[in-house]
């Protein structure tokens, strides 16, 4: 196992996590005024709504986190709580905890990503190893420029055009949402049939967006790997050229692959959430539009470290490839 | 994995001269950025096609600024839902303004937040990457962990938390919002290079000549540093340009003044894609594309001379 | 080290270059890497190829089984191997070609071997790109083939990473030789390695291609080395072959300037002889004017060598020399003092 690499990057995300919780701790203490009341006000006024008891929810507040109390207490107490996963309840939903409105988001955004990211790697990998094999079809080297001009292009634009060329005009996928609203979800095929129909479309826009990324990149690494010796030593032993393709290059040339993977992870989260947002996904990116909207101050904040946390676990995924493609990790680590 | 390769960068250096050949006549010392960009001819293709890209955008810009009425971009300016005609060239919203109005608005404004991340960011990481390459210790280590650990967040959390506290947006504002995540690739880049150039032998000859090490700094560092800032200038100004872009998407961006994120935002809120009004969002989607795949040539042709390594490893 | 007389001259040859031409394309025009190389290689036969840097022997040493890549490329010539033109076979039996007739030890050990792959696993892959085998024979032929190099049977189960260089090389000549080969091309095989491991690895190299009576090609710069291993020896200059033949006559007597340059460079038993490099540098290979390549560094050359390429001719039995000295001398006579004076 990688496990410095898997300590390092861990210790990173939880450095993370205290620069986020810090400042998310301080900015609305740093503003003059009462936070809740404030951010209620603002909601207020901003949507219109006057289905919340303002006093009746600023009081809970108020004692929830002691604003009374000195400022370092107020901060161990906000860590306790974030330990307990108490990031309070939502204004817009009140009283629902957020904490239940994030974990049933989750795992669409895990969902998502995890299939989008490990259709774009595979085929932008084998698409850019494919545009340096001497022995390729040409039409692969054609395709490489189209991928990276849309890869040039932020996901979720790809996901409104998708959308109103595939939903709305042609009319052949859901418009939205992550499965038909009057479906009883259930474990059962027909569900899992409807939750792929509607994935289709956000994960075609990540798919799209992402092949060239990864193309460009193992291109570059695999015209490298095929000056190696060892491929001239496999070609030598009479080997057929989709097994040196394959198992002398491409397995070569896929380690560095897998760090930018790991390395990339981030940025493509953050461009999922912008790609459920389009679709109202019922993941991470669909809550976080109508949190704006609501102004619901803290759903954003358990969005955020919910953000790090799925983050945290992709992570580790990807960790847990490291050693199956590189057996020499095991023993440099 | 990734921690040691780009350490492994950082320490060796990209631009360290190949050995030249025994019989080829000895090379100058320090290389101008000059020589470097004249050097060398096959970057210029897609360098010339992002710029050309780039100025057209500009100039569509400016021009249709002089042609537009301002008040038609405020809501109930004109006939809502309109479709493009003759009197609406790019049709009109649901709310009642007109497109190419708001669009002629926005592309200046997004690009004007990108450029503020973009000289924010490098100026941030060119004082971090010098400092930090230069002198190294605990404040390099501190730098590095830091960037280190930006880099590899969704960057959306952090912009996120940051956004939601700005009470009022403005364009400047929301400029300096994403360029908090836009100093990390220029410090890194102008790390490693202040790493490998101070190990160049005419570093110690300036100093062997008494030079000063600000002396140092800005007479023989800088200008090596030049197609570095330059190539880092382009990918912040990017990165913080498709940040502000989805912060405006999602809601937020700045409510009185346009820009082609609110545009797309506005659009998505009022469902323009569900009624099919696509001359609503499609103008700032392609304005957005062509900016970006604009910015794209002009990377790649940049990255060609500057640092053609350390973009494949992030 | 080297077998007493293995190889009469009368054996058969098993294998034959004739006319061999391999050409760099590059902008400013081609690049002749290997140009016009003729010799014969008798079975059991161990040749040596020495050459400097740049002079084409590894060049030709992979285009010898057609691993050359672009931009280098065969321009003509005939490699007939059983009968057959390596150069003009089809892929599919080029394929069945290499490894089972003519096998490459590559150069550089610590790259030669995939690193994600077990050394079980690269030994296979040789074995049954040539033909299905059951499991049980196949773990058989890997510990045999080990077994063949000194190695024990556990090292299948390792990862390249985890051998020393001398182990990486031994592996490498197993994996050369899983399928009895007629043929070995050996490029500079101890590169990288130190000089007791060196020894090892071609000892080891020198038993196993005894007892399969193999010939053996030794690509190499160290004419030290090539004179402890081969039978016979060419000498490679500016991808041309100058001079071929029997080691012995060779080094007792060099009949071209370069090669005596070569053997005098050798350091002798009572170490008295000052050691001496070769002045001067290899000619750029790009638009070789007509003549010999060698006569800008030669001592002796004289009007002729600048205007006309010397072709091979035969000096002695079985040894060949392309030097515009020969007919008119018998031997390589004694250096003009002028130009002793210029090697300085």
């Amino acid at each position: 196992m990688s496990l410095e690499y898997l300590v390092t990057r861990v210790g990173q995300l939880l450095l993370i996590v205290f620069i986020a919780v810090t400042v998310n701790f301080l900015i609305p203490r740093a503003i003059p005024g009462d936070p809740i009341e404030s951010a209620l006000q603002t909601r207020i006024a901003m949507t219109g709504s006057t289905d919340v008891n303002v006093q009746e929810v600023a009081a809970a507040y108020r004692a929830k986190f002691g604003l009374d109390k000195p400022i370092w207490v107020q901060y161990l107490n906000y860590w306790r709580d974030i330990f307990r996963l108490d990031f309070g309840v939502s204004l817009v939903d009140f009283p629902q905890p957020v904490i239940s409105k994030v974990q049933a988001a989750l795992p669409w955004t895990l969902g998502l990503l995890g299939v989008s990211t490990a259709i774009d790697f595979t085929l932008g990998t084998l698409l850019g190893a494919l545009a340096a094999w001497p022995r390729a079809p040409s039409f692969v080297r054609g395709l490489l420029p189209p991928f990276m001009l849309l890869s040039a292009v932020p996901f979720f634009l790809l996901a409104i055009v998708l959308l109103s060329i595939f939903a709305v005009e042609l009319r052949v996928f859901p418009p939205g949402g992550g499965f038909d609203p009057v479906r009883i979800v259930r474990f059962n095929l027909p569900t899992i049939v409807d939750i792929l129909y509607h994935a289709i479309l956000p994960s075609m826009s990540l798919v799209l967006g992402g092949i060239g990324g990864w193309a460009l990149g193992m291109r570059a690494m695999m015209v490298s790997t095929l000056g190696e010796d060892y491929i001239t030593f496999a070609e030598a032993k009479g080997l057929p050229a989709r097994r040196v393709f394959l198992w002398y290059g491409m397995r070569n040339a896929l380690l560095p692959q897998v760090t930018r993977l790991a390395v990339a992870l981030g940025s493509i989260l953050s461009g999922a959430v912008l790609v459920e947002a389009m679709f109202s996904y019922p993941g991470l990116g669909g809550l976080l539009v109508g949190a704006i909207a609501g102004k619901d101050y803290f759903v954003i904040q358990g969005i955020v470290l919910m953000l790090i946390v799925s983050l945290a676990l992709s992570l580790f995924v990807v960790d847990l490839i490291y050693p199956l493609v590189d057996p020499r990790i095991r023993y440099q680590r | 994995m990734g921690e040691t390769a780009r350490q492994r960068e950082g320490e060796t250096g990209l631009l360290s001269p190949p050995s030249a050949p025994a019989d080829a006549p000895p090379r100058p010392l320090a290389p101008s950025s000059a020589r470097r960009l004249r050097g060398s001819g096959r970057w210029s293709g897609s360098l010339v096609v992002g710029l050309v890209i780039l100025l057209a955008v500009l100039l569509l810009s400016v021009v249709g600024g002089w042609l537009v009425d301002p008040k038609d971009g405020i809501v109930g300016a004109v006939t809502p839902s309109q479709p493009p005609s003759a009197r609406f060239l790019l049709g009109t919203d649901s709310q009642g303004r007109d497109v190419l109005t708001m669009l002629v608005l926005g592309t200046p404004q997004t690009i004007r937040i990108g450029l503020t991340a973009g000289v924010v960011g490098v100026a941030i990481g060119l004082v971090l990457g010098l400092l930090s390459g230069y002198f190294g210790g605990w404040f390099d280590g501190t730098v590095r962990v830091l960037s280190d650990a930006l880099m590899t967040v969704p960057g959306i959390a952090i912009l996120l938390i940051i956004a939601i506290n700005v009470g009022h947006m403005t364009p400047f504002l929301m400029g300096l919002t994403v360029a908090s995540l836009s100093w990390m690739y220029p410090t890194r880049s102008i790390r490693a290079q202040v790493l490998s150039i101070r190990e160049r032998p005419y570093i110690a000859v300036a100093r062997a000549n008494g030079a000063s090490e600000a002396e140092i700094v800005f007479r023989e560092v800088m200008p090596n540093l030049l197609p570095f800032i330059a190539a880092s200038f382009v990918g912040a100004t990017s990165g913080a340009m498709l940040a502000s872009v989805g912060l405006e998407a999602l809601g937020l961006g700045t409510n009185d003044v346009h820009t082609l994120g609110t545009m797309i935002f506005w659009a998505q809120k009022y469902s323009a894609v569900l009624r099919g009004q696509w001359w609503w969002f499609g103008p700032p989607i392609a304005m957005i594309a062509t900016i970006f795949i604009g910015l794209f040539f002009v990377s790649a042709g940049v990255d060609r001379f500057a640092n053609p390594r350390l973009r494949q490893q992030t | 080290m080297r077998p007493n007389d293995a190889v009469g001259p009368a054996a058969e040859p098993v294998l034959q270059v004739e006319d061999f031409a391999v050409y760099y394309d590059t902008p400013r025009g081609p690049v002749k890497a290997v140009d016009g190389v003729t010799f014969a290689l008798r079975a059991g036969e161990r040749l040596g190829l020495i050459g400097e840097s740049g002079s084409g022997k590894t060049t030709m040493g992979t285009a010898l089984l057609r691993l050359n890549r672009p931009p280098a490329r065969i321009v003509r010539g005939r490699v007939l191997l059983n009968e057959r033109d390596l150069l003009a076979v089809p892929e599919r039996e080029l394929a069945r070609m290499r490894l089972g007739e003519i096998a490459l030890v590559p150069q550089g050990a610590m790259n030669a071997l995939n690193p994600v792959m077990r050394i079980r696993d690269q030994i296979e892959d040789g074995l049954l790109a040539h033909g299905q085998l059951p499991k049980r024979e196949l773990a058989e032929r890997v510990a045999h083939a080990l077994a063949r190099v000194g190695l024990p049977p556990e090292l299948a189960d390792r990862y390249p990473h985890e051998l020393s260089g001398g182990q990486k090389q031994r592996v490498a000549i197993a994996i050369a030789t899983v399928l009895s080969p007629r043929v070995i091309v050996a490029d500079e095989p101890t590169s990288a390695l130190d000089v007791v491991v060196q020894r090892q690895v071609m000892l080891t190299l020198g038993r196993v291609q005894e007892g399969l009576g193999a010939a053996v090609i030794l690509i190499g710069h160290d004419m030290g080395l090539i004179a402890q291993f081969a039978d016979t020896v060419g000498v490679l200059y500016a991808g041309r072959l100058v001079e071929h033949g029997p080691i012995d006559d060779v080094l007792a007597a060099p009949r071209h300037p370069y090669t005596r340059m070569l053997v005098d460079s050798l350091p002798t038993l009572e170490g008295k002889r000052e050691l001496r490099g070769i002045p001067g540098l290899p000619p750029p290979l790009l638009n070789l004017p007509p003549g010999c390549p060698f006569a800008p560094r030669c001592p002796y050359a004289f009007d002729r060598c600048v205007g006309e390429t010397p072709l091979p001719q035969v000096v002695a039995p079985g040894q060949r020399v392309a030097c515009h000295l020969y007919p008119s001398h018998a031997e390589l006579p004694p250096p003009p003092a002028a130009a002793g004076a210029r090697l300085g």
